[in-house]
């Protein structure tokens, strides 16, 4: 089955993979950051070489960062690794972010139906 | 070490019982139904991509901490049986229905939930909170019957079953009554059809629903607004406070969900729930949920069977609207039991039932005492908790010093000086908050006198106390530059040509809103409301103004501030000078709990509101001027010639100080006002550990939520001062000085202004003190120079 | 700073071509600060270059190396043995920095990766404009300390063109203010309009890049 890498904000995403417990489907695997703001280009596409399908980048919902603007810049550098991968040929939907709260566990799951994860 | 007793394990109780815990007080939370947080465990998150600032994840966030703490004990399925008073304490029994779970041994393996053969006992698991609870209607023993299944499964003993101990005595020196509401019964507004007819919900209905998903199947979606609020008829004539937030909230978010739906919402006046509300309006219009100003006289089933709405219009006219569902935004009232609660705790209460005031001891506090939003509960919690601590007999720390980490490590001694700007209501109450805790405090006013500018409207102002003991005072004094960062800050102060430096650990920033440097209108005899209300105040006018307008909304959507603001000034010149009395508004703003009865008050004394819609003209007639209206509903222009014009002229200088922002370095929200519209950061923080504000600065006008949020603050300053050390946790950045390339990326993009350039080591480093650990700027990092550690 | 951009990366992996073995080497100086040379940016780039090979099938092996500084000979030891396995040198260095790694090691193919921009300053975080040419013959003293051939389009040396409109430049009137504009209100913010009744004569480029390739020798310093 097909790998997906989540990086998860330990202040939302992460409190949903948490919640959704034994449902996480198992191919994703889950990177607990402080904050979305951690994460670094490089990181993503790193987890694509390394033979991830797909990167998921769970941030807290807009004006919700607990840093003040951690998920903005977090949607910045998505769009730059996604303008990586299409230098690269590859599809950018290979990397996608999401926003939402830590509560939102039918959000997350609809997020992986679509993604075909289960 | 003193112990207080908190009754209800909602977000107010919980909000509550963590800041008493914090302090290091022992609490008791005592909660009859066997969940943990009330009504908010059931609501949903209302953010699109974007945050709304509801504030449900937050409180989850509180709720799952105050489980976990290790001061507090949290006792499910409890009732408070009796309550006496021995001296300063209360000696209260309880009766814990049995089996229970005992939390602090619980580890939520979840043996119990499999082995019930009620299958009564659930799991709670949602934001970071999990629990179990048993629910003891369903329980097997509840029937009297043997069954010891969930107690034999439990790995840990968490599960009590033990018979005849079900009384217990606790002896305590405070009681925090946070009780929490009911919802208004829908059915008692037969008219709406409410349980009679499909496709009919209340909003309450609505927030669970949409916990658990996002699509509803429903196309066409109505809200209708003041159901059981703001209707003298059903002897609720108070407004809700919470309904349009979460109405709007949700139509947002079913709007973004499934472009598809159309969503409607049907109320008369939006009340203003948001700090940057203009703008938030404004988005949710663009996004396509549409506003109707009326609400329907009823609801019956159509021919599909889809809930139709009449609609009575302005013009006589009566029309329908066919929906395939009826969101109705019942309102909050008080518990059905309230009564009891009130016996048992000796409250007073007031018509509608809410708990107005407690005995020596005794507290009151979240939605029991009035309809609260989630962030205002949590506020009000944690100020009742201020005003209890201030009674009870000191804690003991109970925090350990703690272990320094690495190179690091040096100790961080806070300054105990407590700097407030700004001398208005906002800083005096956080200053004498503070002194009360018994630190060192000093205020710095800009201007020759203290008091700011609040404009008494008479008899029903409220009384400001304004008295400064224990705090140092510096008037005409305006600061310079600040240094340093949480805990050691340096703030050069010039008073005239004097300068000096104080060294403090908090800063608490009141410095409210510049005074408008615009013109109202370049319309002679058009004043401000406040100078208009002065003038009369001072009885200057010697003529009787015969008629007087009063304008609201024309600059900015107007706050419950501005609108009891004028209403008590309106209903003063009626009595004064048996004026004419005309206030001009778009919306009657009165999300407060006694602001239906001044707004119904003043209409009994004969003042006429007016509503208008675009903007108001002013013209000079002779010695008056005619103030020229649209009014929307009959879409004709209405004129009065009125002697005094006053307008309200909040939205031209609602700007905080521009240079105190950046001199601290601080972010703001979409209006220029300081703090972020977020709510990890309500009432008091700002994205600098160590500075606080209040008041208007931050947007917040209204007199009762500022000195509320006054008393939050200066209990956040002394828990901010009175902790020993700063902690320093795991995930501190650590810059490798060979490869940091000094480009300033980290100290610009830090959030928190934690980064700074050490200019002797030329190298980037953090200071641990400021720092929140958030890793933004070890993404930044261009030269990868920056790990946490 | 010497300020720099990345070239496209279709660019670049034409000019790596079929080279096999692939040095990316960063330069810890400006083009760190200005974030196209940094260690970060020595990384993406591998990334991508690695996640392009896989998708066509290209067997080719990358290292990354960020230096001190690529305009000082004696920072390229720390990667003389990453030079020595590479087929070809990425830099990712300013102009200068491209053409001195290839003086250092004088059999390798050294190809840029940078676009070389303009001496400039940070106006805000991810946002760098340009403040000097290096005419070799500095004339801001008289002109306020902000220079017309820097700053001025056309680099005129006698007050504006008829393209100054609002404060800003024709060339385009959304991010380039008039730099005659700013001349002139610094100049009377500072009491020294007078300077500007002068006539300036035409300037001797023989100094810049018209004199042929410039040197500059500090005798004292030399050994």
């Amino acid at each position: 089955m097909s790998k997906i890498v989540a990086f998860c904000c330990e202040n939302s995403g992460h409190k949903v993979v948490e919640s959704l417990g034994l449902s996480m489907p198992s191919n994703v695997d889950i990177r607990k950051i402080p904050c979305t703001g951690r994460l670094e280009i490089a990181q993503m596409l790193a987890e694509i070489e390394q033979g991830a399908e797909k990167v998921l980048v769970l941030a807290c919902p807009l004006d919700n960062c607990k840093y003040v603007r951690g998920n903005q810049r977090a949607a910045k550098r998505v769009a730059a690794a996604k303008n990586a991968l299409r230098d690269a040929g590859l599809s950018e939907d290979m990397i996608r972010i999401e926003f939402m709260s830590s509560l939102d566990k039918h959000k997350l799951k609809a997020v992986f139906v679509e993604m075909g994860v289960i | 070490m003193s112990k207080v007793l908190v009754l209800g394990a909602g977000i107010a109780g919980c909000s509550a019982a963590l800041e008493l815990a914090r302090q290091g007080h022992r609490v008791i939370i005592v909660e009859r139904s066997p969940a943990i947080g009330g009504k908010v465990i059931s609501y949903c998150c209302k953010a699109t991509d974007e945050c709304s600032r509801c504030g449900v994840c937050v409180a989850h966030t509180a709720i799952s901490e105050t489980m976990t703490h290790r001061g507090i004990i949290v006792l499910t399925g409890t009732h408070v049986c009796s309550v006496v008073k021995k001296g300063e304490r209360f000696t209260v029994s309880l009766r814990q229905d049995r089996p229970f779970i005992q939390r602090s041994k619980c580890d939520n393996c979840g043996l119990c939930a499999e082995a019930c053969p009620e299958k009564c006992i659930t799991r709670y698991d949602r934001g970071g909170l999990v629990y179990y609870a048993i629910d003891h209607s369903r329980c097997r023993r509840a029937d009297g019957k043997q069954c010891r299944k969930c107690v034999a499964a439990c790995p840990n003993s968490a599960i009590v079953d033990s018979a005849g101990s079900e009384n217990s005595v606790i002896s305590v020196d405070a009681v925090i009554v946070a009780t929490g509401h009911a919802v208004f019964d829908a059915r008692l507004k037969p008219e709406y059809g409410y349980g009679r007819i499909d496709g009919v919900i209340t909003g309450e209905e609505l927030e669970s629903v949409l916990s658990f998903e996002t699509m509803l199947g429903a196309k066409n979606i109505a809200f209708v607004q003041c159901v059981g609020s703001r209707d003298p008829e059903l002897g609720r004539n108070y407004c809700s406070s919470v309904c349009c937030a979460y109405a709007v909230r949700m139509a947002r978010m079913l709007r973004y969900a499934c472009p598809e739906n159309s969503v409607t919402i049907y109320g008369i006046d939006i009340q203003n729930f948001d700090k940057t509300f203009s703008k938030f309006r404004n988005d949710v219009l663009a996004e396509g949920v549409q506003f109707v100003r009326t609400v329907p006289s009823s609801i019956f089933s159509g021919p599909d069977s889809r809930p139709v709405m009449r609609l009575e219009g302005g013009d006589g006219m009566s029309s329908e609207a066919v929906h395939d569902m009826v969101v109705l935004s019942v309102g909050l009232g008080p518990q059905p039991d309230a009564n009891i609660t009130a016996d048992l705790f000796g409250l007073t209460r007031d018509e509608w039932g809410f708990f107005v005031s407690a005995p020596k001891g005794v507290y009151v506090t979240g939605t029991c005492a009035e309809p609260q939003s989630i962030t205002d509960a949590m506020a009000s919690a944690r100020a009742t908790a201020a005003d209890a601590i201030s009674h009870l007999p000191a804690a003991t720390s109970n925090t350990k010093p703690l272990k320094r980490r690495g190179k690091q490590g040096k100790n961080i001694l806070l300054n105990q000086l407590s700097l407030v700007l700004g001398g208005g209501v906002a800083g005096i109450t956080t200053a004498r908050g503070i002194a009360d805790r018994g630190l060192d405090v000093m205020l710095v006013e800009k201007s020759d006198r203290i008091g700011g500018r609040f404009v008494s409207t008479g008899a029903n102002s409220p009384i400001i106390d304004l008295t400064t003991d224990g705090v140092e005072i510096r008037t005409n004094t305006e600061v310079q530059a600040v240094k340093g960062s949480a805990g050691a800050f340096t703030v050069f102060l010039a008073t005239g040509t004097n300068t000096c430096e104080v060294k403090c650990g908090a800063i608490v920033i009141c410095t409210g809103t510049e005074a408008p440097t615009s013109r109202i209108t370049e319309c002679e005899g058009v004043m401000s409301l406040a100078a208009m209300c002065r003038a009369v105040e001072k009885n200057e006018r010697k003529n009787r103004p015969r008629v007087v307008g009063i304008v609201l909304d024309q600059f900015v959507e107007e706050t419950k501030s501005s609108n009891e603001f004028a209403l008590n000034c309106a209903i003063r010149l009626r009595n004064m000078f048996r004026s004419e009395v005309y206030v001009f508004c778009r919306e009657v703003r009165v999300n407060a709990l006694n602001l239906e009865l001044l707004y119904d008050r003043a209409r009994d004394a004969g003042v006429n509101v007016v509503r208008y819609s675009g903007a108001i003209d002013f013209a000079p007639v002779g010695d008056q001027v005619a103030v020229v209206a649209l009014e929307p509903v009959l879409r004709e222009t209405i004129t009065v010639n009125c002697d005094l014009v006053g307008v309200s002229d909040v939205g031209l200088g609602s700007r905080p100080d521009e240079s105190l922002i950046d001199m601290f370095g601080l972010t703001t929200d979409a209006q220029g006002q300081i703090q972020d519209n977020n709510v990890h950061f309500f009432p008091e923080m700002t994205n600098r550990l160590g500075v606080f504000v209040v008041g208007a600065c931050r947007g917040q006008y209204y007199l009762a939520d500022v000195l509320r949020d006054a008393r939050v603050t200066a209990l956040s300053v002394s828990a901010f001062l009175g902790a020993p050390h700063i902690a320093i946790t795991e995930g501190t950045p650590v810059v490798d000085a060979n490869k940091c390339a000094l480009c300033l990326t980290c100290v610009r993009s830090c959030p928190h202004g934690a980064m700074t350039i050490d200019q002797d080591k030329r190298t980037a480093v953090c200071m641990v003190e400021a720092c929140r650990h958030c890793g933004i700027c070890a993404g930044e990092c261009p030269a990868g120079a920056i790990e946490l550690r | 700073m010497i300020v720099a951009e990345r070239k496209p990366f279709d660019e670049i992996l034409s000019m790596i071509g079929n080279a096999r073995k692939v040095l990316i080497l960063g330069c810890g100086s400006c083009v760190t600060v200005c974030m196209a040379g940094g260690e970060k940016e020595t990384q993406l780039l591998a990334s991508t270059i690695r996640l392009s090979d896989k998708k066509q099938n290209i067997t080719r092996e990358l290292r990354c190396a960020t230096i001190e500084r690529q305009c000082d000979k004696e920072f390229f030891a720390a990667v003389a043995n990453d030079v020595k396995w590479a087929d070809i040198i990425v830099s990712m260095a300013c102009g200068v920095g491209v053409q001195f790694c290839g003086e250092v090691f004088t059999d390798k193919e050294v190809v840029p990766a940078l676009n070389t921009k303009f001496y400039g300053a940070t106006v805000e975080q991810g946002v760098w404009s340009e403040r000097c040419v290096g005419c070799g013959d500095c004339v801001l003293f008289k002109f306020g300390g902000i220079c017309p051939i820097a700053r001025c389009s056309k680099s005129l040396l006698n007050g504006p063109c008829g393209g100054s409109q609002n404060g800003m430049c024709e060339v385009d009137p959304e991010n380039i203010q008039c730099g005659w504009q700013l001349i002139y209100d610094r100049m009377a913010a500072i009491g020294r309009l007078d300077l500007l009744e002068q006539n300036q004569p035409l300037k001797n480029w023989s100094t810049g890049r018209d004199g042929g390739p410039r040197r500059v020798v500090k005798e004292d310093a030399t050994l």
